[in-house]
């Protein structure tokens, strides 16, 4: 498949401070890929080096087999960009803008900026000082989005958006990748990564320390268990089985941590007569926090919002 | 002009049009003004420039004496209050550039569009042009519009001259400003720095005009070279050159632009 992001060894430090460290991501057409981390931990700085707005330090990156420096231009005609942090100039409406992005693009036809609006409850008509942020935010997708571009990029997209318009905004990335589009976008809001994402990549202190699909972080990593007997059971048996920690007992109620072995827990439990079962699908922050372990208590601030429960 | 260009131009242009109608009618009712008063101080004017030093009249470039409405508009406007103040309505646009930009948190966004970089550079430098045109075109039809009600002896070439020569000079200082902010990260600093300059030369070229021992030193200020061209037309080589200076700094602010990150 075509590889629509491509970066090699890519590195960008500021003076003495780190940026991003030996990056090597590969995105290919038609995914929907994650960038999951803590603020600071590079993402903004790996999106801006792939947009040439800031130059590697040393190492490559490529979009559409493209150069990120020397074919810049031609790049980000194929882009649509959401910076994380932007703003616009206060007396223009949202219309006006869009029109001179179209202009730019030599995009004349904003039907689908006008679709876009609607959808995500936007009025296109007021001046950006009479937005609020959350409105402000909804402009820069649609400047992202309206020109159909083949790879979309978003920094931290849904932040300041109502949970409303967040799923109507993930329902048009949906469709965007359905069209065959690529989209990369950064996030450390870790229950939007799980609900759109095909694939993960985990940033941690400018390295990217994991990529991996969605499906496998969450099958890979702990999962918690809860079952409910008809009479109070014996810890000891289960918490004997590998794979299984965490044992604890309330009244008839057992619940565990569980990295393998569920066949096991599963036919010990049916020694007895069950009640209830749950099985809760490990959310993100939980993945997060395996990979992040107790470094990100000291300092960058594990963001932990989100997450499935 | 490329399609991006001139939407980039005319952009920047939308912006600064308020800015463009306030400077042009502001320095062009100070013209009036003066235009308006010459009547009632040209009789006492000459009478009273003989009891002033010599020095003093070199230094404003007025020791052959005021001659006609011309003359007292080169001392009071176009040689002391037009080329001090009007630079700052391009040293403005120029600042506002890359590291107004910046500040703004702007550059981000009209960079993910395919814009190279050198047009946004270009075009704010053109942006400049059009706009100052503008400006110096109102200047000289208000200050001129004065005259035939006032019953002053003015000719609209002497004032359009006068307002044309302004052109590349301010040109000069908005390009230092633009490539100020191409290699600063505060618009502040880089106005600061050209409006120093500015400034600087205006010293420069005062003193060295009255101290003989370093009248040589004039040639270093773009006030030697600006000359009076209200009075003795527009000295074309200069104008050429300074017009030609102000592009050499914008292809600098393009060099020094494109080879830096761009900041957040």
């Amino acid at each position: 498949m075509e590889l629509v992001i491509h970066t090699e060894d890519l590195t960008k430090s500021y003076g003495p401070r780190r940026g991003i460290v030996d990056v090597n991501l590969d995105v290919s057409a038609g995914e929907i890929f994650g960038f999951l981390g803590p603020n600071g931990s590079g993402k903004t700085t790996t999106i801006r080096t792939l947009l040439d707005l800031m130059r590697p330090t040393s190492g490559k990156a490529y979009l559409f087999g493209l150069d990120s420096h020397r074919d810049s231009v031609s790049i980000r005609g194929r882009v649509g960009n959401l910076p994380g942090e932007f703003n616009l100039d206060d007396r223009l409406t949202g219309e006006q803008l869009i029109g001179f992005f179209g202009r730019l693009r030599g995009v004349e036809d904003l039907a689908y900026a006008h679709t876009l609006a609607e959808r995500l409850d936007l009025d296109l008509t007021s001046p950006m000082r009479q937005l609020s942020r959350g409105n402000r935010q909804k402009v820069g997708l649609v400047q992202a989005l309206f020109h159909r571009p083949p790879l979309v990029i978003l920094d931290e997209p849904t932040s300041g958006l109502d949970p409303l318009v967040q799923e109507e905004f993930h329902a048009v990335l949906h469709e965007v990748a359905a069209e065959g589009g690529t989209i990369f976008f950064s996030s450390h809001v870790l229950s939007e990564v799980e609900h759109l994402c095909d694939r993960v990549g985990i940033v941690r202190e400018g390295r990217l320390v994991a990529v991996e699909t969605t499906e496998s972080l969450l099958t890979k990593r702990v999962r918690h268990m809860t079952i409910t007997f008809a009479r109070p059971v014996e810890g000891e048996p289960f918490a004997a089985l590998s794979g299984v920690s965490d044992v604890r007992i309330v009244g008839a109620t057992l619940s565990l941590s569980l990295t393998d072995g569920l066949d096991q827990v599963v036919k010990l439990a049916a020694r007895h007569s069950v009640v209830d079962m749950e099985l809760p699908r490990a959310s993100l922050e939980e993945v997060f926090f395996t990979y992040y372990g107790d470094e990100t208590q000291s300092g960058e601030g594990s963001s932990t919002t989100g997450g499935a429960p | 002009m490329s399609g991006r260009l001139w939407t980039l131009t005319r952009q920047i242009l939308a912006e600064q049009r308020r800015n463009v109608a306030v400077w042009g009618v502001a320095m062009g009712l100070l013209g009036l003004m003066y235009v308006a008063l010459y009547p009632s101080f040209k009789d006492t004017l000459n009478e009273a420039l003989k009891d002033f030093p010599e020095t003093y009249l070199k230094m404003f470039g007025i020791s052959a004496g005021i001659s006609g409405a011309a003359g007292f508009l080169n001392m009071e406007m176009f040689n002391l209050l037009a080329p001090l103040a009007l630079p700052f309505f391009t040293i403005l646009i120029g600042s506002r550039a890359v590291a107004g930009m910046e500040e703004r948190k702007s550059l981000d966004l009209l960079l993910s569009n395919p814009v190279p970089r050198w047009q946004l550079i270009v075009s704010r430098y053109l942006a400049m042009a059009v706009g100052l045109a503008v400006v110096l075109l109102l200047l000289a039809a208000l200050t001129w519009a004065a005259a035939p009600v006032m019953r002053v002896d003015l000719s609209l070439w002497a004032v359009v001259r006068g307002s044309a020569n302004l052109w590349p000079f301010c040109l000069f200082f908005g390009a230092l400003a633009l490539l100020c902010s191409s290699v600063v990260r505060r618009g502040a600093a880089a106005s600061g720095i050209a409006a120093g300059v500015l400034l600087a030369m205006y010293v420069l070229n005062a003193v060295a005009t009255v101290v003989d021992s370093v009248k040589q030193v004039r040639r270093a200020s773009l006030f030697y070279y600006y000359g009076a061209a209200i009075v003795d037309g527009i000295d074309w080589v200069n104008f050429v050159v300074i017009l030609l200076l102000s592009m050499g700094l914008t292809a600098l602010a393009v060099f020094a632009f494109d080879r830096r990150d761009i900041y957040t």
